[in-house]
């Protein structure tokens, strides 16, 4: 970053509307939304576009000039000035409040002037700048700006999208127009501008009208001698000489607008630290992950919280040292930081660092270890007496497992602790949370960023052991951050001792059959190639399934089907729109499309699976703990949750996984309707509590009682009906939801509602006293203490609220189901570990576990399982637990 | 326990996805003792020696070693060595590096090949013969390492790329990796230059007899410490213009180029080892592979001296440089035997870059006589491969740097001088070499300034060497 004071100021103006205006037609809103339904395209491509601009111009000053309504001087002189633009789209509108919260967080100036537009603000910022030594760079996608470019103004203009800027200083204006900038606006008014309803002189292009500024000099030449020009275009310019006139007026930048005295001198403009904490709260509301990461990573050494440095000496431990540093430094609670690389149930440990109580730092490395260094790193980490905090422990677990190591001291992990006190938050980077709790900057901030130092041994143990130690001290702040919350038994109880039960679980794998998986890879290629053949049959040609732009084509134009939801680039051709279009139509490309879909994905599913196997036959999936909001967990590389267990082809792919060698079978167990168990505990609702207690089959229990029938004549519709019911209510089904799902009107639906809360009114107040209480308190609460904070239940945004109601109602029946699991998965492993059996826990996907039996554990190990998933929670109804066994995990599934 | 300080560090710790397999803790693999099985013999006509540590860790180093003259050389005419060299300095009896690497559980083996002078097909041979006769009779290695210094260097690479099945980690050390043209080509450029600006009765090639190539060589040197300090007669522009032909270092061991002085005399060392090279070694070369090996054909001599190097002759003798490159422009050229050139390309070492194992090569910066442009020079080889595909290991280039100075009397005590490492150095590259091995640990960044302490190795981060002197060279082998 240039030194400030080193060279001219350097003030960056951005127009404000035209840029989100311009980011909203360039992202596809459906892609840019949050999870409770706010659109967010304009924001993120404006904040996207400022991010890279601050990364890459370096500006030293910075303001942003919005437009306040049409009305303006020249709609005051011009009445059609602008009329014919659309009026704003409904995603567009209530963006721009949120990127007045960007700016605000990011301490950027902002801007309006009643009766004037953002262009006339910039332009008079610019002229006063200018006159004050500044460089002025002007973000704008109004080409009008092209007439403020000199020597000491540019204008950044987006060429294509929001990525891609054009830089247009005098020569590049000269290049794309062959004029100067002052000749701009006068060609600019012989043009006319369709965008802002400037009407054109009939016959005058822009080729032409280039060519006679180019040739008069400017407009006023030009005016003053129309009568010499010829032809048609001639007596065309001189019948509308009025309105070019006009034009030029209105094309005119105003250069004196009236600003506000906070904006009087450019110097006022001076960049301001950012607000980290409210970046943090409005890129989590925004749900920007990629764009917080960026933003800090260019704007690193401007936040403003870096007062306090970590002044640090980090003892880099030679041959022989290791033993006598841990038992004269390493006594208490130590900060471990780990530096390596981990992944697929392995890693590599290249260096750890220690942080001591006593603030003695050290760093290490095997490359050097004596076995005695080894030995005592070892036998240290593996005293449950040593209390260790670490972050995100999970990985270097795996790279500690690989050296043979076990780890029985963890105390803290720094990651989880975060994602129990911010569980909205999807990343937890380490130098984030050390700016944010203990306002210190993890990275250096008098290196140059831009400069890559080389890796010395100073750069590895400094920067290791500073990690160490932030480790160290974050683990007290974030300790009282989650006891604040409730969440101390959650994290002790619950999340710690789950990192080792993951750690073994991703460690061990799951055994497949490669042959059955590169067969079945074939088998989905081949039906995949079926189905093209089919479709290029019916369709006369061959084409491309997977082009939305060739399907579209052959659907609503040869085959004249009826269209579907327009989106951008036409109209959509998703699953879900094929699949209904199938279902209104019938058309037998639709089937046949569908199938390809199909089969194509299970092939993706299989084709990933293949690489990842490993020398011994085996998959480490990677459970990711602090990302679900709920409190699930998630899988991925691969994700072993998402293999489809109702279809035949996905039953096919379990069957590839398969016991391993030494073993005698797979068995999975899991938790049968936990969530309506859940639900039933939470309300209190004696009848339903009542339906688990007695009845055989819950639903057909439910809905005699809802439709008052005897149990035996409940048929198989009513049943259907009940069971959407009930679990609608567990994820905030509305009527009309209801309604669409269960193929009724919503009448209908609403009537079926109204019987089912009749008999289990207990449910219906429990789900409105969970909203309500949420509206209070902020946040909804699992039966272990979990939070989600739902900020959106006071929203003023009709959408976001209801979102944030279907969340109220699902995420304590949702993350108390999660809740449950991980204590028996932990539970399940600690037995299998006392009572020393060779069976293990593999997977866990969602409410199922699956274990891998050694030979002659089979009864043993599934009454334990059985009695520990059901003894993982005490509820009013009891949990129940089914166990199946295979030599696959198709076969053991039940 | 080295204090640093954490004030300027950047990097961000890794956590990408990287699997390894669970490393092998074994350190006690069972084995057939020396008691048992002949430990020391010759197999197919090489002297070997094995020995076992008391506890084996399962790994296997096989050394090679360097050049040994086939006939006494000069200045002192000692007997030529045929020791077996199961580690650097045993045969003549200097074991504490192999005692630490017995102490630490690696079984040591190397040979004294069949044939002294350029043996490079008997070295590789000799390492492939000691390896087979390894796992036959004494165990089964959980993993072998090649090592060698200078030509066993080279014979390292070449047994490396020849052998994936069983190599699983090299460590080439002052090798001659360019292989053995582009080594003899370049000492014939020093030659030919010796020959054009200073001795002009200096034969470049064809020598009847060993006692021919020692005369020859013992006359040529003579002339030329002659010329290093006739300056005001132009003879040490001349040496400093020959050095700079080759880009010799201006660094020996003995010589640390703090003064001019100094730096004539290192240049001068260089250019009396080359010639060595090119008379001695061209003259076992030539009977090796029956003919001359060697080309100055097409060289463009102009092209090799810059600007810099330019300003230092011209420095010393007024416009004497420009003189000097006609002069070697309108030499007569050495033409080559075609099949004596082709029987060397398949014999003499000819390393493609193809690494197949963890690979770790260390060189002194300043190495009068097996340049460190040799390891760019692999390098180069290394990327060609890997864009093709080619590689299945990073290659990790270490570098040592001299001391700005440093006495005469003592030396340097690393980075100058050929093959001048520190026992400690080498012990480092095969314990970083083992821990990439066995645990995946790359070794780069901070670790390799912590294993090779640069105050008492001269590890060098950041040196790199400049590119091989003559470009065309580098070409693969398609």
């Amino acid at each position: 970053m240039p030194e400030l004071g080193a060279t001219r100021p350097r003030l960056l103006l951005l127009d404000g509307h035209s840029l989100a205006y311009r980011a909203f037609f360039a992202l596809p809103v459906e892609n840019f939304s949050t999870t409770t339904g706010q659109a967010t395209n304009a924001v993120y491509g404006f904040t996207s576009m400022l991010i890279n601009t601050l990364r890459d111009e370096q500006p030293t000053h910075i303001a942003v000039a919005f437009d306040v309504s049409r009305q303006t001087f020249r709609t005051e002189m011009f009445p059609d000035y602008k009329a014919t633009r659309s009026a704003s789209p409904e995603e567009f509108k209530g963006q721009i409040p949120l990127i007045l919260e960007v700016l605000e967080a990011l301490g950027i100036p902002s801007l309006q002037l009643e009766g004037y537009e953002a262009d006339d603000i910039i332009a008079t910022l610019a002229t006063r700048a200018e006159n004050a030594d500044y460089d002025v760079f002007i973000l704008t996608g109004d080409r009008d700006a092209f007439q403020l470019v000199d020597d000491r103004v540019t204008v950044l203009y987006p060429r294509k999208g929001v990525s891609d800027l054009a830089r247009m200083d005098p020569a590049a204006i000269e290049e794309r127009f062959g004029l100067t900038p002052k000749q701009y606006a006068d060609y600019a008014a012989l043009r006319g501008d369709p965008s802002d309803n400037l009407p054109s002189v009939p016959g005058v292009g822009e080729k032409t009208a280039a060519k006679w500024v180019r040739e008069y000099g400017s407009l006023e030449q030009l005016t003053a001698r129309a009568d010499e020009l010829p032809g048609k275009v001639g007596q065309s310019l001189r019948d509308h000489l009025d309105q070019v006139v006009l034009n030029r007026q209105l094309t005119e930048l105003v250069r004196e607008a009236p600003l506000p005295a906070a904006f009087d001198d450019p110097a006022d403009l001076v960049r301001t630290p950012i607000d980290r904490q409210r970046v943090h709260e409005v890129f989590d509301a925004l749900q920007f992950r990629v764009l917080r990461d960026r933003l800090f990573d260019s704007l690193g050494q401007t936040v403003a919280p870096a007062s306090g440095s970590f002044d640090l000496e980090v003892a880099a431990l030679s041959p022989g040292e290791v033993a006598t540093w841990l038992s004269s430094h390493a006594v208490g609670r130590c900060g471990v930081e780990v530096e390596g690389e981990w992944g697929r149930g392995t890693g590599v440990l290249r260096s750890i660092a220690v942080a001591a109580p006593d603030g003695a730092v050290a760093w290490m490395t095997p490359v050097t270890w004596t076995s005695e260094d080894e030995t005592a790193v070892a036998a240290w980490l593996a005293d449950p007496a040593a209390p260790l905090a670490m972050h995100d422990a999970k990985g270097p677990l795996l790279a500690m497992a690989a050296r043979g190591w076990s780890i029985a001291g963890l105390a803290a992990d720094t990651a989880l602790m975060a994602y129990l006190v911010l569980p909205g938050q999807r990343s937890f980077d380490l130098g984030d949370l050390t700016a944010r709790f203990l306002g210190r900057q993890l990275e250096d901030s008098t290196s140059d960023s831009g400069q890559l130092s080389f890796d010395t041994e100073e750069a590895s143990a400094g920067q290791v052991g500073l990690r160490a130690r932030a480790v160290l001290d974050l683990a007290e702040v974030l300790e009282s951050e989650v006891a604040v919350r409730g969440g101390t038994r959650l994290l002790n109880d619950v999340e710690l001792p789950l990192v080792s039960v993951l750690a073994r679980m991703e460690e061990l794998g799951i055994a497949v059959d490669l042959g059955l998986l590169t067969e079945l890879d074939d088998s989905f290629g081949d039906s995949a190639r079926g189905a093209e053949t089919e479709a290029y049959s019916m369709v006369g040609r061959t084409f491309n399934l997977g082009s939305p732009k060739q399907l579209q084509e052959i659907l609503f134009v040869e085959r004249g089907l009826p269209k579907t939801k327009k989106i951008k680039t036409g109209y959509t051709t998703d699953a879900e729109a094929l699949q209904s279009l199938y279902e209104r139509t019938e058309d037998p490309l639709l089937g046949v499309l569908l199938r390809w879909r199909d089969v194509t994905k299970l092939r993706q599913t299989v084709a990933g699976l293949i690489p990842l196997t490993d020398a011994n036959s085996r998959i480490h999936t990677t459970y990711a703990q602090t990302v679900a909001a709920t409190g699930r967990l998630s899988s991925v590389d691969p994700n072993l949750q998402n293999i489809p267990i109702r279809t035949e082809e996905g039953r096919r792919i379990r069957g590839a996984f398969v016991v391993g060698d030494g073993f005698e079978c797979l068995l999975t167990a899991d938790y049968s309707q936990i969530e309506m168990r859940i639900m039933a505990h939470l309300s209190d609702d004696p009848g339903l509590i009542a339906a688990f207690n007695e009845g055989e089959d819950l639903h057909s229990t439910v809905a005699s009682r809802v439709f008052e029938v005897p149990a035996d004549d409940v048929d198989a519709e009513m049943r259907r009906r009940i069971k959407a019911m009930s679990y609608g209510l567990v994820y905030g089904l509305s009527t009309y939801g209801l309604s669409q799902q269960l193929g009724v009107s919503t009448g209908d639906a609403q009537t079926l509602m109204d019987h089912y809360f009749e008999r289990f009114g207990g449910v219906r107040d429990y789900l409105s006293e969970v909203v309500a209480d949420a509206r209070v308190t902020g946040y909804t609460e699992t039966i272990m203490g979990r939070r989600r904070y739902l900020p959106d239940l006071t929203s003023d945004v009709r959408q976001r609220r209801d979102m944030a109601e279907r969340m109220a109602l699902n995420a304590p029946i949702q993350g108390s189901a999660a809740d449950v699991i991980k204590v028996a998965m932990i539970n399940v492993v600690q037995r299998l570990e006392r009572e020393q059996r060779s069976s293990r826990l593999l997977l866990q996907v969602h409410d199922e576990l699956v274990l891998e039996v050694a030979t002659g554990e089979r009864d043993s190990v599934t009454t334990l399982v059985r009695e520990e998933m059901a003894g993982a929670a005490e509820l009013k109804v009891p949990l129940e637990v089914s166990v199946g066994f295979g030599h696959t995990w198709d076969e053991a599934a039940h | 326990m080295g204090i640093v300080c954490a004030a300027t560090v950047l990097a961000a710790c890794s956590s990408s996805t990287s699997p390894s397999q669970v490393r092998d803790v074994n350190v006690d693999v069972a084995f057939v003792g020396c008691d048992v099985v002949k430990c020391a013999d010759t197999i197919n006509g090489a002297p070997y020696e094995i020995v076992m540590p008391t506890k084996w860790n399962g790994t296997l180093l096989i050394y090679s070693h360097g050049y040994r003259g086939a006939q006494p050389e000069p200045p002192s005419f000692e007997p030529v060595e045929t020791t077996p060299e199961p580690a650097p300095g045993w045969g003549s009896g200097i074991k504490g590096l192999g005692q630490a690497l017995l102490d630490q559980g690696y079984a040591i083996a190397g040979s004294a090949y069949a044939s002294n002078g350029w043996a490079v097909a008997d070295g590789v041979r000799a390492g492939e013969d000691l390896h087979s006769f390894f796992v036959s009779n004494i165990g089964t290695p959980s993993r072998v390492y090649v090592w060698g210094d200078s030509l066993g260097g080279l014979i390292t690479e070449q047994l490396a790329e020849k052998n994936p099945e069983w190599v699983a980690g090299a460590a080439p050390l002052c090798g001659v990796l360019a292989g053995v043209l582009p080594n003899y080509d370049l000492a014939l450029d020093v030659s030919f230059a010796v020959k054009t600006l200073i001795d002009p009765d200096l034969k470049l090639s064809g020598y009847t007899s060993y006692e021919d190539a020692v005369r020859t060589l013992t006359a040529a040197s003579k002339k030329v410490i002659a010329a290093a300090s006739d300056t005001k007669g132009g003879g040490t522009a001349k040496v400093i213009y020959i050095a700079s032909l080759v880009d010799a270092p201006h660094q020996t061991q003995r010589f640390d180029g703090a003064t001019l002085t100094s730096k004539v005399s290192g240049y001068t060392e260089a250019i009396i080892t080359a010639l060595g090279f090119g008379t001695l070694g061209r003259y076992d070369v030539e009977r090796r592979y029956n003919g001359n090996i060697s080309s100055n054909e097409g060289v463009d001599y102009a092209a090799r001296i810059s600007n810099s190097d330019a300003e230092l002759v011209d420095a010393v003798s007024p416009h004497a440089s420009k003189g000097f490159t006609a002069r070697l422009q309108a030499g007569v050229r050495v033409v080559a035997d075609p099949s004596a050139r082709a029987a060397a390309l398949a014999e003499g070492g000819d390393p493609q870059g193809q690494v197949h194992a963890p690979t770790i090569t260390l060189h002194t910066a300043a190495d009068p006589l097996v340049i460190v442009q040799n390891e760019s020079f692999f390098r180069a080889r290394y990327r060609v491969q890997q864009a093709k595909g080619n590689v299945q290991s990073d290659l990790v280039q270490l570098f040592t740097v001299a001391p700005a100075t440093y006495p005469g009397t003592s030396g340097a005590p690393f980075g100058a001088g050929h093959c001048n490492f520190t026992p400690e150095s080498r012990l480092a590259v095969i314990s970083l070499l083992d821990h990439w091995v066995r645990e995946g640990i790359v070794p780069t960044g901070g670790l390799l300034t912590h294993a090779l302490p640069p105050a008492q190795t001269g590890y060098e981060p950041l040196y790199e060497p400049g590119p091989w002197p003559e470009p065309a060279a580098v070409a693969v082998r398609s």
